[in-house]
């Protein structure tokens, strides 16, 4: 009965949040997009937030983001020029987000690519309806998707025409500013790339917060015939920020993704990665890496859906876990009856640091064509005894011997980061992580 | 004064006793041999030595510079200059080959009050070590023995060797898997690196190995005991009689 009085009692908070935001989005020029905002929270009320009932949220306790009464942040903070420049990386276009809202003085201009604000590509674009809408609403997407469908304000735009390859990375910076009440954020990205065309992106997204905060973001992205598209996006929130992102990717014949996606901050981090290959010949590398200590969460949920023949996809998820910490994979396959020749594996490799820490994983294979070659495995371990020996026996101590084989471990996942500051960003970010 | 003196080792494994009391002293400028049958507890004194967990002693003790060396840890072992070439080379996927030995090597200097080599000092000592056992630079930025094959892991672990320059080495079944160019390889490395200030301990099952690194002293280890130590020419006879005639001739 607490229970489902405290539910409504939320659900009832984000209407009202709505009413409040409306009034302010009272000018916005597009009817559609504003009826689209309400069918979208209509859905998640009906809907309300995930349950642990349900299948996909089984081992993911969203309390913390569900018992609080988030504020929809109405203001864009700032962010000192140092900490701006700690997290840029060398070697690459910059663009920030400051609390969910494109930032045109900090970021640069791309020459031959439309980047910028997802708002005002919208209204730049206004004649051209193909620009101007993300994919039509899916009442049945996660409660998430449409929460970030009603509220979404701004996000990045990219689109990288045919045949254009960019050989500088683009980094695009996302950052919540300090808050005094506890704020959610919701921005949300499109990406498209070309026929034939080639970029790498790299997200980073992190906080100079203290306080709670809440980040619901949601990215699609279109990869033309021949694209190739180098995505690395690396989460750090802060100890009481709470980040659930779902990322839609679409591949045409011949693309190919490469992903990684490195998790090392945040209470909660919730990813639902849905790839969706919609021509032949296509190649999906997944990569992942979490880290979590404390009583941290981070829950990894992918979908590869091979719908054509000859596609390849790879899935490799490692985790470490310290603490008490808790952690998610859930690599879903599917592969339709006429995708053919396809080749799909999927590897979960989790080492526990600490008996307290825990790992959920499942793989969830659903293949639907006989002429296949789909592989999944899973390990949990710890340290091995005897290469921790080995490391000694030669005169490293223990714990720098531990940290060693953790990175060690760890080097794996990282394999497909090709901007290599990006990596050694990482590296060092884990080796601190470690020495805490 | 010895170098590493031990005197009436016993230990166990899990309850079960391997070493019965072995008494051996080692002087700097030495080669010793420690040959014996499978079982006789010959990885097992080089796994004491050298600090791993696996083993319990239950009586004797062991000097090494003449400091108690059970009492070190295996790193601060390394750290005073012992080293153990590993009879099995561990594989440690995802950690470079350059990167753990300048870790171990920076280590050791740092305790020994030297200086730390930075990369560029570093690639300058490496890259004449590995010379000396015929190994390709790219061995150090691939993952440590991951992925060798059996030859170039024992040759990885005498380059491991040179670059850490131990007072005492333990070569632990180093001709084990390996055919006769490479064993010359491993062989001519290790005794480049024979000298007068350091001393080796060779453990073989083989007497072939001690045709390319030749001992100055020779034992026998027999169900955890010393039964049997000489010159050289012992390893001959006892490749020639078998470890039954050093059972015989001890037994009293």
């Amino acid at each position: 009965m607490v229970t489902h009085s405290n539910e409504t009692n939320i659900l009832q908070w984000y209407k009202e949040q709505f009413q409040k935001f409306a009034s302010r989005k009272n000018g916005e020029s597009e009817k559609l997009r504003f009826q689209e905002r309400l069918t979208a929270l209509d859905a998640f009320l009906e809907r309300g937030f995930p349950h642990r009932k349900d299948e996909n949220w089984r081992f993911t306790n969203i309390q913390p983001i569900t018992r609080q009464c988030f504020k929809i942040a109405d203001r864009i903070g700032s962010v000192p020029e140092n900490v701006l420049q700690q997290h840029f990386v060398e070697g690459a276009y910059h663009i920030v987000v400051i609390d969910g809202i494109v930032s045109d003085t900090l970021s640069d201009t791309i020459p031959s690519i439309t980047v910028g604000s997802v708002l005002r590509v919208i209204n730049d674009y206004k004649e051209h309806s193909h620009l101007q809408n993300f994919k039509p609403l899916d009442k049945t997407n996660s409660p998430f998707v449409l929460l970030n469908t009603a509220f979404f304000v701004d996000g990045v735009w990219i689109e990288v025409p045919d045949n254009v390859e960019l050989m500088q990375p683009i980094q695009i910076l996302f950052i919540t500013t300090d808050v005094d009440t506890p704020t959610a954020f919701f921005p949300r990205n499109r990406y498209s790339v070309g026929k034939q065309a080639s970029v790498t992106i790299i997200e980073k997204h992190t906080s100079i917060s203290l306080g709670e905060y809440f980040v619901d973001s949601y990215t699609e992205i279109n990869l033309g015939e021949q694209a190739s598209l180098h995505y690395t996006r690396l989460f750090e929130e802060g100890n009481r920020g709470y980040h659930v992102n779902t990322t839609r990717i679409e591949q045409h014949r011949l693309s190919s993704l490469t992903s990684n996606v490195v998790v090392l901050g945040g209470a909660l981090h919730r990813n639902d990665f849905v790839v969706s290959l919609a021509g032949e010949q296509c190649s999906s590398e997944l990569r992942g890496l979490s880290f979590a200590s404390g009583t941290q969460l981070i829950d990894h949920h992918t979908l590869i859906e091979h719908n054509y023949p000859h596609c390849k996809s790879t899935q490799l998820y490692k985790a470490i876990l310290d603490g008490k910490a808790r952690g998610v994979f859930n690599g879903r396959i599917y592969v339709h009856p006429q995708a053919q020749k396809t080749d799909a594996q999927q590897s979960n490799k989790t080492l526990l640091l600490c008996d307290d820490a825990m790992m959920h994983v499942k793989p969830q294979l659903e293949i639907f064509a006989d002429d296949v070659r789909c592989t999944h495995g899973a390990a949990v371990g710890q340290l091995d005894a005897t290469q921790l020996f080995y490391l000694r026996s030669r005169g490293v101590d223990e714990v720098s011997a531990r940290t060693l084989l953790t990175i060690g471990f760890a080097n794996e996942a990282l394999e497909g980061i090709e901007h290599l500051p990006v990596r050694t960003q990482i590296e060092n970010v884990v080796t601190r992580k470690l020495e805490h | 004064m010895n170098l590493l003196e031990i005197r009436n080792l016993h230990a166990e494994v899990e309850g079960t006793e391997i070493l019965r009391g072995v008494n051996l002293t080692i002087n700097v400028g030495e080669v010793h041999a420690i040959m014996g049958p499978n079982g006789s507890g010959k990885s097992t004194l080089a796994g004491v030595l050298t600090g791993r967990e696996l083993y319990t002693i239950t009586e004797g003790e062991i000097l090494y510079k003449g400091k108690d060396l059970l009492a070190m840890t295996p790193e601060d072992r390394a750290r005073e200059g012992l080293f153990l070439a590993f009879q099995y080379p561990v594989e440690v996927p995802g950690v470079t080959n350059a990167y753990f030995l300048k870790t171990a090597l920076n280590a050791i200097r740092k305790y020994r009050g030297l200086e730390e080599l930075d990369a560029m000092d570093f690639l300058k000592l490496v890259r004449s070590k590995l010379k000396l056992v015929d190994l390709d630079e790219n061995f150090l930025n691939r993952a440590v023995n991951d992925g060798f094959s059996g030859g170039e892991k024992k040759r990885n672990e005498i380059f491991h060797m040179a670059v850490l320059e131990p007072t005492l080495a333990i070569l632990d079944e180093t001709d084990s898997g390996l055919d006769i160019d490479a064993l010359r390889i491993v062989a001519d490395g290790v005794n480049s690196l024979r000298k007068p200030e350091n001393a080796m301990l060779v453990i073989t099952h083989y007497q072939r190995l001690l045709n390319y690194i030749v001992p100055d002293i020779v034992h026998v280890l027999v169900d955890g005991k010393i039964v049997k130590s000489g010159s050289k020419e012992l390893a001959i006879e006892l490749e020639q009689r078998g470890y039954d005639w050093v059972r015989e001739t001890t037994e009293v």
